[in-house]
């Protein structure tokens, strides 16, 4: 019997919710559980290192020029990717804001790397999705 | 966290990022994880040479 294919939404939507969550969609657990592991554990070193999360303020971004402001709001946008970290940290109240991740750039770095990998894994099971593997 | 500790990390990351994508065996995926961690751990190692050659 062929397995009926999986809604387009549902996977994106699942994908950025649970981090690696696509492949789960898809049947590919192995890449589910390795996904959602270096998400997770990206994310929760960021925590720990007092990375920034909150969306930068106008007044934060006061003198500087248009190419880092956006760079700003992308690593921002970057960092909303990675789903359900993102959203568990928001629920607890975790709000370093712009400035401070500034000054904690390790743990920024690490919390917009979590939201770039979740995009990488969604993207890989979209694209296995189209290709009905 | 010290900055050699924080750059093995990030090779640890992108090395299993690299592992992930695709409709592979597990042995090749295996693979490729492990070059690219050695091959980013070989970057390191020769640019913080470098780096110390350069600037003393």
């Amino acid at each position: 019997m062929k397995r009926r294919p999986v809604p387009a939404a549902a996977l994106a939507l699942l994908g950025w919710l649970l981090p690696g969550g696509g492949y789960l969609l898809i049947g590919r657990r192995f890449q589910f559980a390795l996904s959602l592991l270096l998400v997770s554990v990206a994310f929760a070193i960021g925590i720990v290192l007092q990375g920034g999360l909150l969306w930068p303020q106008a007044g934060e971004l006061q003198g500087l020029d248009g190419f880092t402001t956006l760079l700003a709001q992308a690593s921002a946008l970057m960092k909303t990717l990675a789903g359900g970290p993102y959203l568990l940290a928001r629920f607890f109240d975790y709000s370093p804001g712009f400035l401070d991740g500034r000054l904690h750039e390790y743990g920024t770095v690490l919390l917009v790397v979590a939201g770039v990998l979740n995009m990488f894994a969604l993207a890989d099971a979209w694209e296995l999705r189209k290709a009905g593997r | 966290m010290s900055h050699p500790v924080y750059t093995l990390l990030l090779a640890l990351l992108v090395s299993g990022a690299a592992a992930i994508p695709g409709d592979r065996p597990a042995r090749e995926r295996a693979y490729v994880g492990a070059y690219i961690f050695l091959a980013c751990v070989v970057s390191i190692f020769g640019g913080g040479w470098f780096m110390y050659l350069v600037h003393g």
